[in-house]
């Protein structure tokens, strides 16, 4: 019993970082209708800025909003000069140009930051709890993983339900002519979807840095269970990809506890490849038909 | 108000709108008449921004508007209401109607604009709440053009805002097209392929054959030519 509660406890807590990588995918394909595959690149990037930032300064706090923020400008950034170019073209034009990014930034990294993986320090202790004479795979660190991104998921649902801006960021992904004519600059809220997804993506860096530690490929099998997560929640919806993150980490956390750990990642594929056979639009997404 | 001089605006090679003249008065309703592809609604749109005009000047209340972008026309308060209406489905009616003041709308101003829309289309009022996919076409149409009031535009372009509806809710809309003038001195320019009702509303026609002007008078004289009315409007 205690190794299924300590087994559910980190597929939570890797559930919610899977569902912070899903977001990054939900919120570019809302606003732009690309699927991001330079997205594990992107939040590869940040988190050895982060890694540098902590090294150089020795605040943890520092390189954490460091690594946010440059999360927002790099994907301001990827969507002004490249994606805009290819906005509205055939789609495989945008999917070749997110994976030849993914292969620019890997190959930046290891040139920047050489290709030797490099520890990364948590917020707080990931020592788990003790209670009697058990301790559980669960402690201050995954405590904070799951606040932060459920923080996260709150302010952009508030941003999106409450706000002006989320109104009219909503607005230009579903009808961008429509709502240029009520006076909504689009291409400005395009961007900022890709500033928020690639913030997003940032965060689960943070937070699943410590675990795989810091590399130009590592977080290559973190893109993948965000991407599973996306489609299993309906690449449409921010709370699909909350949902699906979850039942993704609770999943692999199973498969990797009761049926060896070599099996996570073809676990991972064998429901991305279960989903898009039995209910290819997701369990949470809108009634409009997907292209992808 | 509005002057269109020589517009031209193309598909690739197809002139959708071939060298168009023409002005509407401030406080007038002007419909635009004609046949399928006769280039209505691709004269709109070449208007409020949609589409980049190929050549010729768009004036609106007497600056040049022809290279300016949708979102700033708009906010000038040249307000284009599709055809179709563009309701966003995804959206609720509120927010639908709040998206159309919050180019145009001080904070102070919105709860008395959306007061003034719900006065004039109630039944967007019951529905407020509601998925904009709920409604029915009529109630889609209506919210459409509240969305646009809902901006305080000067002028307003309607781009059959019939299309679709059964003639009594046809009417109706036709109807709240006038009262809207009498109240507020907005000014229309409206398409419509329903000449006969568009006639009855509006104050001039203009009546487009394939992309160019064939006749711009006062709607009796229009409504009263018999070779123009077999030959373009078709009643």
């Amino acid at each position: 019993m205690t190794r299924f509660i300590d087994l559910t406890l980190n597929g939570i807590s890797n559930g919610a970082i899977y569902a912070a990588v899903a977001l990054a995918f939900v919120l570019i394909w809302r606003a732009t209708r690309v699927v991001n595959f330079a997205a594990g690149g992107m939040l590869m990037i940040t988190t050895f800025v982060a890694s540098s930032v902590i090294s150089s300064s020795g605040s943890y706090w520092l390189g954490f909003f460091v690594a946010l923020a440059a999360g927002l400008l790099l994907g301001a950034v990827v969507e002004r000069l490249l994606i805009r170019r290819v906005e509205g073209g055939p789609p495989l034009n945008a999917v070749i140009v997110t994976i030849g990014l993914l292969i620019l930034f890997e190959a930046i990294a290891g040139m920047i930051w050489s290709n030797t993986p490099r520890s990364f320090p948590p917020a707080f202790s990931i020592k788990g709890y003790t209670v009697g004479s058990h301790t559980y795979l669960f402690g201050p660190f995954d405590v904070f993983t799951v606040l932060a991104v459920v923080g996260m998921a709150t302010a952009l649902l508030v941003l999106f339900r409450l706000t002006d801006l989320g109104l009219m960021m909503r607005a230009s992904a579903f009808e961008p002519v429509v709502a240029r004519l009520q006076g909504v600059r689009v291409g400005n809220m395009l961007t900022l979807g890709w500033a928020l997804a690639s913030m997003a993506g940032s965060l689960a860096g943070l937070l699943i840095g410590p675990q795989v530690f810091v590399g130009p490929n590592n977080f290559d099998p973190v893109a993948i269970f965000g991407f599973t997560a996306a489609v299993l929640g309906g690449l449409d919806s921010p709370l699909g990809a909350l949902v699906g993150g979850l039942i993704l980490g609770l999943s692999l956390s199973y498969v990797s506890g009761y049926a060896g750990a070599s099996l996570v990642t073809l676990a991972a594929l064998a429901i991305l490849v279960a989903v898009l056979m039995v209910r290819p639009s997701g369990l949470f997404t809108s009634a409009r038909a997907r292209r992808i | 108000m509005l002057e269109v001089e020589d517009l031209v605006a193309a598909y690739g090679p197809v002139r959708a709108v071939d060298g168009v003249s023409l002005s509407v008065p401030a406080g007038s309703i002007t419909a635009v008449l004609g046949a399928n592809g006769a280039g209505k609604s691709s004269l709109l749109r070449a208007v409020s921004g949609i589409m980049r005009p190929r050549s010729g000047r768009v004036r609106f209340c007497g600056e040049d508007i022809t290279r300016q972008g949708a979102e700033d026309i708009v906010r000038r308060g040249l307000a284009h209401v599709p055809e179709g209406g563009g309701v966003i489905q995804e959206l609720t009616v509120e927010e639908n109607l709040r998206l159309g003041s919050l180019a145009r709308c001080s904070r102070a101003e919105r709860p008395k604009a959306l007061k003034d829309v719900f006065d004039l289309f109630p039944r967007l009022e019951q529905h407020r709440k509601l998925g904009a996919s709920s409604l029915s076409g009529g109630e889609r149409q209506m919210l459409s053009i509240g969305r646009a009031l809902m901006g305080r535009p000067k002028m307003l372009l309607l781009d059959e805002p019939s299309l679709g509806l059964a003639p009594l809710l046809a009417s109706r809309i036709m109807g709240v097209i006038a009262e809207l003038r009498q109240k507020t001195e907005l000014t229309v320019l409206l398409v419509e392929q329903n000449a006969k009702s568009a006639l009855r509303v509006a104050d001039r026609g203009v009546v487009l054959g394939v992309g160019r002007v064939v006749a711009e008078d006062d709607s009796a004289k229009l409504a009263a030519d018999d070779k123009l009315r077999h030959a373009y409007l078709g009643f």
